[in-house]
């Protein structure tokens, strides 16, 4: 009984399959109430098919019924059966028709649509992100600006001597050094503006500088030591850091103007660097006294008028620390005041454009404790007022420049000024190795009287200055060139220290970003060599080393420098 | 202090060393003068000289845009600045102009 039955319901199964696969294929038409039909003429008489989900006959105008095949189940033991039977119940079993076959595609095209309508909304979502972030990062993108400025050079040297700096941060050997040769790195700025609001702008730009650390091997507890190791290593340190704020923005003459607190460019060297154009070359004439960045408060700009808006003054006034960026302020008495003036008498479109006159002064004090400052002193030397002035004259074009400058000073050039690049190691304080006694001597007299020369508290300088740049018309290259006539003390009637120095080069301008420079550079102490009398020397209170009887100083006047420099900036 | 109150030492060191400055000071504007006349001459020439102008392609004179050779520097800073033709540009805006007029003359030849 059991095999037949399970006979028979493999015999339905199979039924159930060929049932299937003709309704799916269209071979079987079925209107909707018929009659139960034979759907297998043997072994299989019980099995009918109709209409409707019981067992009668449905409504014609009842919904869309499903066919059915009816079949009979024990619902003790689970078995179906073809015909009814004693325990058996009915068991209908339901198949799509066409309509019932519409109904549930139309049901899955509903979901297919909500699903739709949903991922669309989550993309719009998803959408509606994305701007925001990118709106963040377009919004810091147009608040901020990161550049930067390298500088570096090869210089070849055919003749050394003890000089000031043609260049920060360079330091060639002195005398007996002839064809020294190097290649030097004078700038690496990252320059950082940070501009939020429309007038006020915040400026951070960091800058190498050379770390020279202890000159000594440390030792390092009871019983170690190390060796020195971070002599003449790159640094960084900060150059400039202050906010600019535009307080007359709507003001259509001075709407440029702004104030600057901190940090800053000071008033007459970096604006003498734009109008010169070969900063990368060679420093400007007072910087070689005065450094070119100051913590201080300035206001500056340029006052336009007239029907074209033209420039016709550019100031730059601030009040300054005694101490540069690279140095504490001890401020004696107060702050250190300086101005700039440019008058362009026939208006500019840009900044230096046409003729010019330029009035730039500065007063201050040696960068001296207050205590130290008022001490009594016959010579106030280091920490006397000091002074600086120039008045230039400039016409410039947008393919030449030409500049004349008068400079004058008070105490505004020492030792360490003459010999910032190097100098005698007497003038240092150290006596130097390797030199027989006589030439030990000569150093330590000649140092000594540089010293009463320079830095005695009455020293009044005196320069003139002629510089310029030519562009070749058609080409990339520019001439340019720097003669200066310095005198730093010109109350001594014939000074071993007074030099003309001498830039001439050509520039080739590669791109946008990429400048070089090919230069000849030169210090020439123009005096011919003498003996400095002692009488005179000590006018300028002058004291003979420990030792030293002679009534002149022997050989007082340097022997010249000279280098050629091959020079590049790239700047962004 | 003052010049009047000169030694003889150090007039003999005048009559070396002083007669050096002050030849260089005259021979200095000399030539500077000398210099001044060259620039002037010279500016007045390139002046006269003009650079090429192409023509687009839809026959449109396409000037070139300023070179930064031809620009004086306003500002070494970030960014630039360069004085053209009385605009102030960036050195970004020069190099973008130079590449667009590039481009457009390459396709045009193209």
């Amino acid at each position: 009984m059991v095999r037949r039955e399970e006979c028979v319901s493999r015999k339905a199964a199979r039924f159930l399959v060929w049932l299937a696969a003709s309704f799916l294929s269209g071979l079987v038409l079925i209107e909707m109430n018929a009659a139960p039909v034979r759907a297998q003429s043997a072994g299989s008489p019980g099995i009918s098919v109709s209409a409707g989900t019981g067992a009668g006959a449905t409504a014609a105008s009842a919904p869309a019924p499903a066919l059915a095949l009816r079949l009979w189940t024990d619902p003790t033991t689970g078995q179906v059966f073809t015909r009814p039977g004693p325990g058996r119940v009915p068991l209908q079993l339901p198949f799509a028709t066409q309509q019932s076959q519409q109904a549930v595609v139309q049901q899955v095209q509903q979901q297919v649509q909500q699903t739709q309508a949903q991922t669309a909304d989550l993309s719009k979502q998803v959408q509606e992100i994305k701007p925001a972030w990118e709106d963040y990062v377009r919004n810091f993108k147009n608040k901020v600006a990161v550049g930067g400025q390298f500088w570096a050079d090869y210089a070849y040297y055919p003749r050394t001597s003890y000089a000031p700096q043609l260049l920060t941060l360079i330091n060639p050997p002195g005398p007996g050094n002839d064809n020294y040769n190097t290649v030097d790195i004078t700038r690496a700025y990252i320059n950082v503006f940070w501009f939020p609001t429309p007038d006020w702008t915040l400026r951070i730009t960091p800058n190498i500088f050379r770390a020279l650390g202890p000159t000594a091997n440390q030792s390092m507890g009871a019983a170690g030591a190390m060796g020195n190791t971070n002599v003449g290593d790159m640094s960084y340190r900060l150059k400039y850091g202050y906010v600019i704020g535009k307080l007359f923005a709507d003001n259509p003459n001075i709407g440029d103007d702004v104030l600057v607190i901190g940090q800053q460019p000071e008033p007459l060297v970096p604006w003498e660097e734009d109008l010169y154009g070969y900063r990368f070359v060679n420093l400007v004439t007072w910087n070689m006294s005065i450094a070119s960045t100051f913590p201080g408060i300035s206001f500056q700009g340029p006052i336009r008028w007239g029907p074209q808006h033209l420039q016709y003054i550019d100031y730059n006034i601030g009040f300054f620390d005694e101490g540069s960026f690279h140095a504490i302020n001890y401020g004696p008495v107060s702050q250190e005041g300086m101005a700039r003036v440019t008058f362009y008498p026939f208006g500019a479109r840009w900044r230096f454009d046409g003729l010019g006159v330029t009035t730039f002064y500065d007063f201050g004090y040696g960068d001296t404790t207050p205590d130290l400052f008022n001490a009594p002193a016959l010579l106030k030397g280091g920490n006397a007022e000091i002074e600086r002035f120039a008045e230039i004259l400039h016409y410039d074009t947008e393919t030449w420049g030409l500049a004349f400058e008068f400079d004058w000073g008070r105490n505004a050039w020492s030792t360490g000024n003459a010999f910032s690049g190097t100098g005698p190691a007497e003038s240092f304080g150290l006596t130097p190795t390797n030199l027989p006694p006589s030439l030990i001597e000569q150093q330590l007299n000649t140092s000594t009287l540089y010293a009463a020369l320079l830095n005695n508290g009455r020293a009044y300088q005196e320069g003139y200055n002629m510089f310029g740049h030519y562009h070749i018309a058609n080409t990339p290259f520019t001439l340019f060139g720097w003669v200066e006539d310095w005198q730093p003390n010109y109350k001594v009637p014939v000074n071993p220290l007074d030099f003309i120095r001498l830039i001439a080069g050509i520039g080739y301008q590669y791109n946008e970003y990429l400048r070089f420079a090919l230069d000849y550079q030169t210090i020439m102490y123009y005096h011919k060599q003498f003996n400095f009398p002692v009488t005179e020397a000590q006018k300028f209170n002058y004291v003979a080393p420990k030792g030293f009887t002679g009534s002149s100083i022997p050989n007082v006047v340097m022997p010249n420098m000279q280098t050629v420099m091959l020079n590049v900036e790239y700047a962004f | 202090m003052e010049k009047e109150g000169m030694t003889p030492v150090r007039t003999e060191a005048a009559k070396r060393g002083k007669a050096a400055p002050a030849g260089w000071r005259k021979g200095g504007l000399a030539l500077a003068a000398v210099a001044a006349l060259m620039l002037a001459g010279s500016a007045a020439w390139a002046g006269n000289s003009s650079t090429s102008a192409g023509r687009g392609t839809d026959g449109v004179k396409d000037e070139p845009p300023p070179r930064v050779q031809d620009c004086a520097i306003v500002t070494l800073s970030t960014p630039v600045l360069y004085a053209c033709r009385g605009k102030t540009y960036t050195e970004y805006e020069l190099s973008y102009l130079r590449q667009q007029y590039e481009q457009r003359h390459q396709s045009a030849r193209q």
